[in-house]
């Protein structure tokens, strides 16, 4: 869909307030009150920004390295709460697409809303109208299409001059990498309009980025390839039973990798009721299964099987044909159940903080010659990992990632770059006012290169954007920008060199 | 998050087959015209393809007693069903956006073009059925569908 499909569905979101006696009859819910009512200091991270933040200097300690000129997109949810009911989990919110303009002394921040046309229809009516991902607001009508409720706030894909503002159950979002404006819906060719395109696309050392997308409704998995100029090569669908939420994937030189937690979507939950996340199901008894596809013939695929177990982010992959057979390496941020999708990630949103299962990194090993697969936990818990851009597909040896979980604040504390191979770690750890966001690997030729990453310091409201030497972490930030505000908690970014 | 399943692939050809069976109207002392306006449609010119259905095992057969195909233009299109016996009657609609006469999906089997159905009936996750999109037809009757 291009940009006149989108203002077709702007138009026709005009009716849509007839509704409103509907949604009112069911009344509201408390969650805002209570958020309100929160005495957490840190809950301004899940604040609502009221509108769009314009381009606005920061204050800056140090100078930013040459390799790091550029801008670092950042995208999370924001619209927390409309007419003054609050969603009930954090991944629901309206997507808010920020750019971070960094040039030695200079830093600037600008912030939009990604004008989704559940946005502009929500906005223009003053209240919620659709369902999602963890919450079913009062009096919602079934989706018509899986873009109508796309929120576009997960991740960002820059590529060709424009920001691919990607959610996980449709279409990425178009938008003007130097305005930040939306425009319009990414359709890669016309049978394609409307489809899942998952929020981690991968990008080769060659540039051709892959990415998959996933159906629960239907246990179908889409599978893309496209060129490093942003034209479609392939896509094609597999079917997959028991469709579990895949969130993330690793490509090696010869494969797609998905790790397919047990947590497995039931259609008859949805039916009746239950938001698209409350609709999964916990069946350990399946393993974690995962799935390897041939990059080249998407035809050739092979289940292997790991203990059970949950995930949202893989570091990497990397492939060695050894005496032993093909074996895959494979990093993953692992936790025992998926509890805290279910728990933690809800309860931040009424300003609580409700511990749950721990993510670690976990080293995982697939032999494709003899079906075996095994797994190593770190002594790390993490989040968020980060690779050198170049070692995509390919061995590597360092994730950047947070850790750090403290008992009483949500999220991290600390960025960390840990070795997968021998778990020698350095870490930085931003005080205990601060939480952590996804911090990402610049490389800087054939130096060590850079670690770039934002953090709210909720002692002082603010939000911070550090620079540290990816081989110095322990030493602390080489540059520090220091915004006059504090953003939303947000997921994931790209950093676009200058 | 998943697409919803608005029309399954069979019916989506169901409501493809319906509209290229011939009109057909009953003639008897109580018929009533059923005047349908359509809106909502593509901004660009396009075909609407319309079929009506009598009951709920012709719905779901996709065996239609009546169709017609009419020009659309800004998104807006009138048509009318003449001389129709007392009855439930369900319509279901689309807009053919590139003129290869049929509702075109993505490769999910997901509509990429507009539709609706009557009553602006929605179906849960898939198409709506026959009591959802039916409406009375007993006298002359003007209705209105929403594509989306």
């Amino acid at each position: 869909m291009e940009r006149r499909e989108l203002l077709r569905l702007l138009a026709s979101a005009g009716a849509l307030p007839l509704l409103a006696p509907l949604a009112r009859a069911a009344g509201t819910d408390d969650w805002q009150a209570q958020y309100e009512a929160s005495g957490a200091p840190w809950k301004i991270g899940f604040a609502t920004p009221p509108d769009d933040m314009p381009l606005t200097r920061a204050t800056v300690r140090g100078r930013f390295p040459d390799a790091v000129a550029g801008t670092l997109f950042r995208i999370g949810p924001a619209g927390h709460d409309l007419g003054g009911e609050r969603y009930h989990h954090w991944f629901d919110g309206d997507g808010m697409v920020h750019r971070l303009a960094i040039e030695g002394t200079d830093v600037r921040h600008q912030g939009r809303y990604v004008a989704t046309p559940k946005r502009v229809a929500e906005v223009k009516a003053g209240r919620r109208l659709f369902e999602a991902f963890g919450t079913m607001p009062p009096g919602v009508e079934p989706p018509t299409s899986a873009d109508s409720i796309n929120v576009a706030n997960t991740s960002v894909l820059p590529m060709q001059g424009e920001v691919l503002a990607l959610w996980e159950g449709g279409s990425a979002t178009r938008i003007d990498a130097r305005t930040l404006e939306t425009l319009g819906l990414k359709t890669w060719r016309a049978d394609l309009a409307g489809m899942p395109f998952s929020a981690h696309p991968k990008v080769d050392s060659d540039g051709t980025v892959w990415n998959f997308g996933v159906s629960s409704g239907q246990g179908l998995l889409a599978l893309y390839e496209i060129s490093s100029e942003g034209t479609l090569r392939r896509a094609a669908v597999v079917p997959v039973a028991d469709m579990p939420m895949v969130h993330d994937f690793a490509v090696t030189e010869r494969h797609l990798v998905f790790l397919m937690p047990p947590l497995v979507y039931d259609g008859k939950r949805k039916e009746a009721g239950a938001s698209f996340l409350d609709a999964h199901v916990w069946r350990p008894e399946l393993g974690m299964r995962v799935l390897v596809v041939d990059k080249q013939n998407w035809e050739r695929r092979q289940l292997l099987t790991l203990p059970a177990g949950f995930l949202f982010h893989v570091g990497n992959a990397w492939e060695e044909v050894t005496p032993r057979g093909t074996l895959i390496h494979v990093d993953y941020v692992r936790s025992d159940n998926a509890d805290s999708v279910f728990t933690s990630s809800r309860e931040v949103m009424r300003g609580r903080r409700v511990k749950s299962t721990e993510p670690y990194l976990t080293v995982a090993t697939l032999n494709l010659s003899t079906g075996q697969a095994t797994q190593t936990a770190l002594a790390q818990d993490a989040e968020f990992p980060r690779i050198d851009p170049r070692r995509v597909g390919l061995r590597h040896r360092h994730v950047v990632h947070a850790t750090q979980i403290r008992r009483d604040l949500p999220g991290f504390g600390a960025i960390a770059r840990t070795d997968v191979e021998t778990g020698r770690s350095q870490r930085f750890s931003y005080g205990a006012q601060a939480i952590v966001e996804e911090h990402v690997f610049v490389p800087d030729g054939s130096k060590p290169g850079w670690v770039l990453g934002t953090a709210l310091d909720f002692g002082r409201q603010k939000t911070v954007l550090s620079c540290l030497a990816a081989d110095h972490l322990g030493a602390g930030p080489v540059a520090q920008a220091t915004l006059p505000y504090a953003l939303p908690l947000g997921l994931h970014g790209a950093f676009v060199p200058a | 998050m998943q697409p919803p399943a608005l029309l399954s692939r069979p019916a989506v050809r169901v409501l493809c087959t319906a509209a290229i069976l011939a009109p057909f109207s009953p003639l008897g002392a109580l018929a009533a015209d059923l005047s349908l306006s359509v809106a909502d449609g593509p901004a660009a010119d396009a075909t609407l393809y319309v079929a009506l259905y009598s009951d709920a095992a012709g719905y779901a057969d996709s065996k239609s007693v009546a169709a017609q195909t009419v020009p659309m233009q800004a998104g807006k299109a009138r048509l009318v069903f003449a001389g129709l016996a007392p009855g439930r009657y369900a319509l279901r609609a689309f807009a053919d956006e590139n003129g290869n006469g049929k509702l075109d999906t993505n490769l999910m089997g997901m509509p990429t073009e507009r539709y609706g159905f009557s009553n602006d009936a929605k179906g849960n996750r898939a198409a709506p059925d026959f009591e959802a999109a039916a409406i009375r037809v007993d006298a002359d009757l003007q209705t209105i569908i929403h594509l989306r």
